[in-house]
């Protein structure tokens, strides 16, 4: 470097910008970007919009000493390892994969130096194959050489004869190695994998984690004649920009409040799992009331499942922020996708509330609606494609049960225990509804 | 409900055993520091049985014992022995007020299934104990509580399933079939997550320690047994590498009824009566099981007989 005494050098240590690089992202998310760049290898080898990724597969490993994953989509090139994926940062007019998820040119590199200090990164297409072996504490000894050395491919590594990459790390950072080394890691990764990647392995791509093949989690909501989710296809254009394409699709599934809330997708890739923040409209907040939103949410709307598809071309379009945990508020695709989210969804929980007041009039075994919901048939979201508009049974068409009213008290708990015990039944609610059945067969005659 | 108000803790033969199991166990320690110095800390309920035989067996004079129930004095008023420290409330607000600087021994003797709640009072302790300390927890395994709440809200099997998967993913990495909630496939599953739990807390514990100072933790045994319901226990010891030699020399597996580490020793009640139990316990201890003369009982209730009888209850009839 110039050491030029009347100039102040401002050129970043190596050392400086591994570490705020790899400062601020989670171990798991560093581990689902790299299969994010298998993902788009598979989607370059079997084009952008192919619905067909069997056969292709991503095996990642590891343990307390090392981390390596491998797949056969496709491999890429020497070019695009100059170009693109050793570079920090994307160079201006590189043409990437159209419909990516991977977009932001850090994700490689971010998760080798996240993991460990020495790594291998090779890659082998019809064409070629190369290696890159870096060990990171020399490279970052060399000041002013920005550059990664090739190095001798190495063979031995591949899933098949298909072309492919593998990657491996090993001297893995002390916290890295400490979180690598658990079962509950490996469950976390299987778990993110299984919904960040969902669609994907739902097209027939497979997954292994240490061995385990990942299974897709599926998104179902229940459709019937009378009952049926609301599905909203829209395009988002803005002048000489790639367009978006957005699909809303809300209606309700089984009561699970973990599993509640707004889902979203960008280019195929999960960045919302069952939301249920500000951020997606749950409720209202005094500085914003003029912003439309939903009501805050509450167990209540544990039925409530509402799923956001953002598709396009340019990944950069799609409103996801750098690390794919998160949507990119200020995005003009995320305000317009927004505003209709909330008019669909405000029909869902509108019959959300109704059943909810129909059970505790009539109590939940013998509500008409909860019997049509319980005995409802569910589709796969991955069906539910066309523009349909939200439909739910009224009163007027299920069978009507008589009316009821609820009756309620207290009594010692000794007392109920002991008649929970004489009557055979196992909840004071039964005590209560067994003991009043008796006495109007008795009264009755 | 606490379980005190179901059974009287004394008519529990399985358990009995179990506990006398437990204590010999326990009694290995001694190479990290004489067990009587150890403190104990579980659930003594109304009948503060296991307090009673630690206490006399081991000689423990410290003791906790944490006890939801509101009825303070009647818990009060049947406390044994004047060195048990009675702590009342929920063992996750009671835990974090003890001591962990002491070599302790814990046990979580719920009498409910696995939770989250459980799970967070083993990584509490994972997280906190001394070297040379241990850990037991027992959990109800014969159904999820999923299944129950389930079953309460008029919900198919695939919602218990959801349920289960939606609380447990980070500690259960495989798919929950139906029928991994119940029985012994339960139990297994509770094995697996209860380990994921610890061994989470452990790797949280050692991400700064090196050497000697890094934790290890080894699960010695695991209990199955019945008195009505399927119970599991699960003995776990933690010790860092400096103290491995230390552990090594408790040699666990050299009491009579584990043959090596993580064995599973399955209690189960064989039915005879005193008399056939007189007529055998005088031809015991024996290495040739066959020779026994068992008169009329069964070949499989005198092999489970052999296996326990030295931790079983002395059973006499006092009205006839």
């Amino acid at each position: 470097m110039n050491e030029n005494v009347d100039q102040i050098s401002a050129f970043p240590t190596k050392s400086f910008f591994v570490d705020m690089l790899v400062r601020d992202i989670p171990l798991e998310q560093a581990v689902l970007d790299l299969v994010d760049n298998c993902i788009d290898g598979a989607k370059r080898l079997r084009g952008e919009d192919s619905n067909d990724l069997s056969g292709l597969r991503v095996e990642i490993q590891f343990s307390k000493e090392k981390f390596s994953i491998k797949d056969n989509c496709g491999g890429f090139d020497r070019q695009t390892a100059q170009m693109y994926a050793f570079r920090f940062g994307r160079p201006k007019g590189f043409n990437s994969t159209k419909h990516s998820i991977g977009q932001f040119g850090v994700g490689m590199k971010r998760a080798l130096f996240k993991f460990g200090h020495e790594f291998l990164v090779q890659s082998r297409t019809p064409e070629e194959s190369w290696a890159v072996r870096v060990d990171v504490p020399e490279w970052e000894a060399e000041e002013n050489d920005w550059v990664f050395p090739w190095s001798e491919y190495e063979g031995g590594h591949e899933i098949s004869d298909s072309p492919g990459t593998y990657i491996e790390v090993t001297k893995l950072r002390k916290g890295t190695a400490t979180s690598f080394g658990t079962k509950v890691f490996e469950n976390k990764i299987i778990s993110s994998i299984k919904s960040k990647h969902r669609q994907f392995i739902s097209f027939g791509m497979e997954i292994f984690v240490n061995g385990n093949r990942v299974d897709a989690a599926d998104l179902r909501f229940f459709s019937t004649a009378t009952l049926k989710p609301v599905v909203e296809n829209f395009v988002f254009d803005e002048d000489g920009l790639e367009p978006v394409r957005i699909r809303i699709v809300v209606g309700i599934s089984d009561s699970i409040p973990k599993s509640a809330g707004w889902y979203v997708v960008c280019n195929g890739r999960v960045i919302l799992d069952a939301d249920r923040r500000e951020e997606t409209g749950w409720g209202v907040i005094e500085d914003n009331a003029d912003r439309p939103s939903l009501p805050s949410f509450h167990n209540q709307y544990s039925r409530f499942r509402g799923i956001v598809y953002f598709d396009s071309d340019d990944s950069s379009r799609v409103p996801w922020n750098t690390m794919k945990t998160d949507i990119d508020e200020d995005s003009l695709v995320w305000q317009r996708a927004y505003e209709r989210m909330i008019v669909l969804a405000r029909h869902v929980l509108d019959f959300i509330n109704k059943l909810d007041s129909e059970i505790e009039d009539y109590g939940r075994d013998k509500s008409p609606l909860m019997r049509l919901i319980r005995n409802a048939p569910k589709s796969s979201v991955d069906v539910l494609k066309t523009d349909q508009a939200f439909k739910a049974p009224d009163k007027s068409s299920v069978e009507q049960a008589p009316p009821t009213i609820k009756i309620q008290y207290s009594r010692p708990i000794e007392e109920i225990e002991f008649l929970k015990s004489a009557l055979g039944v196992d909840s004071a609610r039964a005590v209560g509804e067994r003991t009043f059945e008796i006495v109007l067969e008795r009264n009755r005659g | 409900m606490s379980s005190f108000r179901k059974v009287n803790y004394s008519l529990r033969p399985a358990k009995h055993a179990q506990r006398r199991m437990v204590s010999e166990l326990l009694g290995c320690l001694y190479p990290f520091k004489a067990v009587r110095d150890y403190q104990y800390i579980g659930f003594g309920s109304l009948w503060f049985e296991d307090f009673r035989l630690f206490h006399k067996l081991l000689g423990f004079k410290k003791m906790v014992s944490i006890e939801r129930s509101e009825a303070k004095d009647r818990f009060l008023h049947n406390k044994p022995f004047k060195a048990i420290n009675l702590l009342f409330g929920d063992s996750g607000a009671k835990l974090p007020e003890i001591d962990w600087a002491k070599e302790s021994i814990v046990w979580l003797d719920f009498d409910s299934p696995l939770s989250l709640e459980t799970l967070r009072d083993v990584q509490l302790i994972s997280a906190s104990c001394k070297s040379g300390s241990c850990l037991a927890i027992t959990l109800k395994v014969d159904e999820a509580a999923e299944i129950l709440e389930a079953a309460k809200a008029q919900e198919e099997i695939e919602h218990a399933i959801a349920q289960f998967t939606s609380r447990f993913k980070d500690y259960y990495g495989g798919k929950v079939f139906s029928d991994d909630l119940r029985g012994n496939p339960f139990r297994q599953v509770c094995e697996e997550i209860v380990d994921a739990a610890v061994e989470q807390k452990i790797a949280l514990r050692n991400t700064e320690k090196e050497g000697d100072d890094v934790f290890e933790f080894r699960r010695i045994c695991r209990f199955s047994y019945s008195d009505a319901t399927p119970m599991l226990t699960v003995l776990y010891v933690f010790y860092t590498r400096g103290d491995q030699g230390k552990f090594d020399e408790c040699s666990f597996d050299t009491v009579d009824f584990l043959p090596n580490m993580d064995h599973e020793v399955k209690i189960q009640m064989p039915v005879m009566t005193l008399k056939e139990i007189r007529e055998i316990e005088e031809q015991l201890p024996t290495d040739n099981i066959d020779a026994l003369d068992a008169g009329y009982v069964p070949t499989s209730d005198v092999k489970k007989f052999v296996s326990i009888y030295r931790y079983l209850p002395n059973f006499s009839v006092l009205e006839t």
